[in-house]
């Protein structure tokens, strides 16, 4: 007997039968199976984390408007998380936009050269030296005839922008609009050369009308803290230390965590102010203001059925709401915006006298007086200056008049976030030469004529001075956590630049060199701030000179139609800001009643939604005039009657697809009117009307 | 010839039936051989650490904490392993030579020590320790997180539950973690030379089986539930 072929053949497959089968009851093939399917997941093609010591340094968002401070922690020198900065006056927590910092530096919007419109109406990349260089032929040519918007609030960059528009003749010059102007001309009618600050750190009774104080008004991440320390978890602590209530059209983060919240209907939160007023004064509160006696007059029109009648707060509410005022330690009125801005000044110069009558200016949780910061550079205008600039009255009553030869905006997006959208946008298509400064594409870029790429808020160093709604002066400086992502430059240091071609002298060469010397003009130590050790201004500004300018708040007090149906906008900082429109870190943030599909909601409560025909989950239009936009009827509660309710974020055209045609721009359906007696625009009251679409 | 041929056949197919099982046989002996003793180190290749370190010396000698090298970021993240600046806290100079009969261990020691100090302390150069866990860029995992739920309960409860003391919680890390604290020398660091992960780090079953865990899904009694099996808990 042989071993042949065959035998052969049949011992090998014999042997490899075996082989297979004895395999399967090893590891081998199911840990090579499980190897094969990581080792696809690590291609070297695919992005993966990069590790690296960490290391941990201080900041503070030019991002957010919280001015939130913050701590970043690096991995390898590279920026990888954001964090609160506890140690910090403006710190103490995370906003979602600051969260989404880092994500956004690399955004698919970023603007990453120089871009120049050409000849087939598209925007081409250029070199730095062509941008510049047509940027100063054309300001050249322009002489005087140029105007600037900043949408940078806090910074010294406005110094630069102010100086290099003084230098050029000009003294237009625009802030985006913000409760910060509204309380600064408030100041200016009431005769307080101040800046209003606010203690919320030792109120104990804190009632928040319209101002949306643990969203986004004012110092967002500090008043979260204050919030979070005076409530102790209920099995950890006391009982709450303060009580925050809130007085505003929708149920917004701040009334869904006030004890209580109180329904009002949009833009009423000076009558509510008035009512508190006036029942101050019956209970024999009184005022040393020489026009207090003209002043008590005036509110006595604003007893409870008078409120009731035109804000929708019922009469019992508004007392119960004056007793605990009177019966807290340290009461604090805030009244602002239902959506931070547009609210006009009227409303924040009632605040003030009612937290006059309450005993608190200058007091220990009370409204303060805070000293206005000066300039460092040569030439240029304070913010409170720059304040009495109203940009959309200006981009609303220019279009009869000469507009500028040229348009610098920094950092600002006015097509998307002024009101009436459309007709910004008339005016703006009047101006022959259009800059923007930004470090995303977002509807202003867009739509100028030359894109000059910045650095983000986390790519530079920059400075923050008396954020609007802190409790005392503060100057802080931030430094660049990160090199810039892209080719960008600062927008000061290429107005320092643009000065020195144009033979303009300030005295300084980069804003490296005036953030130094406004160090130094707040009395400030500059390393200590470059460790993101901010200075404080303990100093108050007194009030003897004050008026209450009832004149004023009796011409802005007219009584709202109870049945009209009026249009309550509100925002979240989640939904980040019209430069940054929707940062794609938040995305998930957005629930389906938010925003479904392409679909923005508009909230209403069942028995609004009742009297106008509207059923839960229908696509409906509101209209205002002859603007319209649809959106998904949303049933809730947290509405107050008669009121339709729209998030504001939505409806970008630009910038990236996590942005661009989700939902409407809610600012379509609003008109800035003059607020009677200020002349500051207002857009807080709109009417509005809604039908199944 | 055809009867021939059947009666050759049924021989050579008796033979062929048991060459064919014999070698099936040999050929799941082979492969079991192969797959449990060859193939599992067969896919590892060693990295070796940069100074020969003891856990034994450290931690049980000198009753140095865990945390005093393995601690926890300002942000509650885990920094892992020790800088160089951890070591220099105690090693600053080189230790003396030891006698020309000390024991071979004793030698290696010093070997050690003075690689630590000349090269890594004073040469100002940094510790690249061979990490045996590090998880995957899809795991998002946190030790603070961990630190609070998991501590919360496991070191104080009764029974076979307790893992641990506050004071000393080695076993409860040990869930996870190898035990290294009694080894006198490096534990080999083994990497996968198909994935590049290293033997030891942790697979998701193992997550699961506290993520999973039935009891951790009902209420402490605080209002609190101790573990979440949703994805977005540890995938990003």
């Amino acid at each position: 007997m042989g071993f042949d072929r065959r035998q052969f053949l049949k011992a090998a497959a014999g042997f490899g039968a075996g082989a297979a089968a004895g395999a399967l009851v090893t590891p081998l093939p199911w840990t090579l199976l499980d190897d094969i399917a990581i080792w696809s997941q690590n291609w070297s093609w695919i992005p993966s984390l990069k590790g690296g010591p960490s290391s941990f340094v201080p900041a503070v968002s030019k991002t957010c408007p919280s001015s939130a401070a913050l701590t970043v922690r690096l991995a390898g020198g590279r920026p990888v998380r954001v964090l609160p900065n506890r140690d910090h006056p403006l710190g103490g927590g995370v906003t979602a936009l600051a969260a989404a910092e880092l994500q956004l530096l690399n955004s698919p919007a970023r603007v990453a050269t120089p871009l120049k419109r050409g000849k087939d109406g598209r925007l081409h990349p250029v070199e730095w030296s062509e941008a510049t260089r047509l940027l100063f032929e054309r300001l050249e040519e322009a002489g005087e005839n140029v105007a600037f918007i900043s949408g940078d609030e806090n910074g010294s960059v406005n110094e630069v922008i102010s100086a290099f528009a003084s230098a050029l003749g000009t003294d237009r010059v625009f802030l985006m609009p913000s409760e910060g102007q509204c309380a600064s001309r408030a100041c200016d009618f009431l005769g307080l050369k101040a800046q209003l600050g606010y203690d919320l750190e030792n109120s104990d009774f804190v009632l928040a009308i319209g101002a949306n104080i643990l969203e986004t008004w004012g110092t967002v991440a500090r008043n979260r803290r204050i919030f979070g320390a005076s409530r102790p978890h209920p099995q950890e602590g006391p009982a709450p230390g303060a009580v925050f209530a809130y007085a505003g059209p929708v149920q917004n983060n701040s009334a869904a965590v006030a004890a209580p919240w109180l329904p009002i209907r949009p833009g009423t939160g000076l009558l509510l102010a008035l009512g508190i007023a006036h029942q101050l004064i019956a209970r024999g509160r009184s005022l040393p203001a020489r026009d207090f006696g003209l002043f008590a007059q005036m509110t006595a029109d604003f007893g409870p059925e008078a409120v009731s009648a035109g804000a929708g707060l019922p009469g019992e509410t508004l007392l119960q709401v004056v007793d605990s005022l009177l019966a807290a330690r340290s009461p604090l009125v805030i009244v602002g915006g239902e959506f931070n801005q547009g609210a006009g000044a009227a409303p924040i110069m009632a605040a003030y006298a009612v937290n006059a009558l309450l005993g608190n200016i200058n007091a220990r949780g009370g409204l303060r007086l805070l000293p206005e910061a000066g300039t460092a550079l040569p030439g240029a205008r304070d913010r409170r200056t720059l304040y009495r600039n109203d940009l959309p009255s200006w981009t609303a009553g220019g279009q009869n008049e000469d507009p500028p030869q040229v348009l610098v905006v920094h950092e600002a997006n006015p097509l998307f976030a002024l009101p009436d959208p459309a007709a910004t946008a008339d005016f703006f298509r009047k101006i022959p030469f259009k800059v923007a400064f930004a470090s995303l594409l977002d509807e202003t870029a867009a739509q100028s004529d030359l894109v000059l790429p910045i650095p983000m808020g986390m790519e530079r160093a920059d400075d923050i001075c008396n954020p609007y709604g802190c409790g005392a002066g503060i100057y802080c400086l931030t430094l660049p956590v990160a090199p810039p992502h892209v080719d960008a430059r600062a927008t000061p240091d290429i107005l320092l630049f643009l000065a020195r071609q144009m033979g303009m002298d300030f005295g300084m060469e980069t804003y490296g060199d005036l953030l130094r010397a406004k160090a130094l003009r707040m009395r400030a130590n500059p390393d200590l701030l470059a460790a993101g050790i901010p200075v404080l201004d303990p100093e108050l500004v007194s009030p003897a000179e004050c008026v209450l300018r009832p004149d004023i708040l009796a011409k802005t007090a007219a009584l709202a139609n109870q049945e009209a149906l009026s249009l309550a906008l509100w925002s979240k900082l989640s939904l980040g800001t019209p430069t940054t429109g929707i940062p794609p870190f938040n995305t998930k943030t957005l629930r389906s009643a938010e925003l479904a599909g392409e679909d923005m909601s508009a909230l209403l409560n069942s028995a609004t939604a009742g009297k106008c025909g509207i059923r839960d989950g229908r696509a409906i239009a509101v209209r205002s005039g002859k603007k319209r936009l649809t959106a998904r009827a949303r049933i809730f509660e947290g509405v107050a009657d008669n009121t339709v309710a729209l998030c504001l974020g939505y409806g970008h055209t630009a910038l990236d697809g996590f942005s661009r045609n989700k939902g409407g721009n809610a600012m379509e359906l609003v008109q800035a009117k003059a607020e009677p007696g200020t002349g500051l625009a207002v857009w807080d009251r709109t009417d509005v009307n809604v039908s199944n679409a | 010839m055809e009867e021939t041929k059947h009666c050759t056949n049924g021989r050579a197919g008796r033979f062929g039936l048991l060459y064919g099982a014999g070698a099936f046989l040999l050929g799941a002996v082979v492969a079991l051989a192969f797959g449990w003793g060859i193939f599992p180190d067969l896919m590892f290749s060693a990295r070796t650490q940069p100074i020969a370190f003891s856990h034994a010396v450290h931690a049980d000698q000198q009753e140095i904490g865990c945390f005093t090298c393995h601690n926890s970021l300002a942000d509650g993240s885990f920094s892992g392993l020790p800088t160089v600046e951890t070591c220099a806290g105690c090693h600053q100079d080189v230790p003396p030579e030891p006698a020309a009969d000390a024991p071979k261990a004793k030698r290696e020691q010093h070997a050690s020590l003075t690689a630590l100090v000349t090269t890594y302390i004073q040469g100002g150069k940094e510790l690249v320790w061979q990490a045996h866990q590090r998880q995957p860029d899809n795991v998002f995992f946190s030790h603070a997180a961990h630190f609070n739920a998991c501590f919360s309960c496991h070191l104080t409860m009764k029974g076979g539950l307790n893992m641990g003391t506050p004071d000393d919680p080695r076993r409860l890390c040990m869930r996870c973690h190898p035990s290294l604290a009694e080894l006198n020398s490096n534990m080999p660091v083994q990497e996968n030379i198909l994935t590049g992960y290293s033997r030891t780090t942790m697979k998701m079953w193992q997550c699961e089986s506290c993520h999973a865990f039935p009891g951790h899904f009902s209420d402490d009694g605080a209002g609190r539930t101790a573990a979440n099996n949703a994805c977005y808990t540890c995938h990003k």
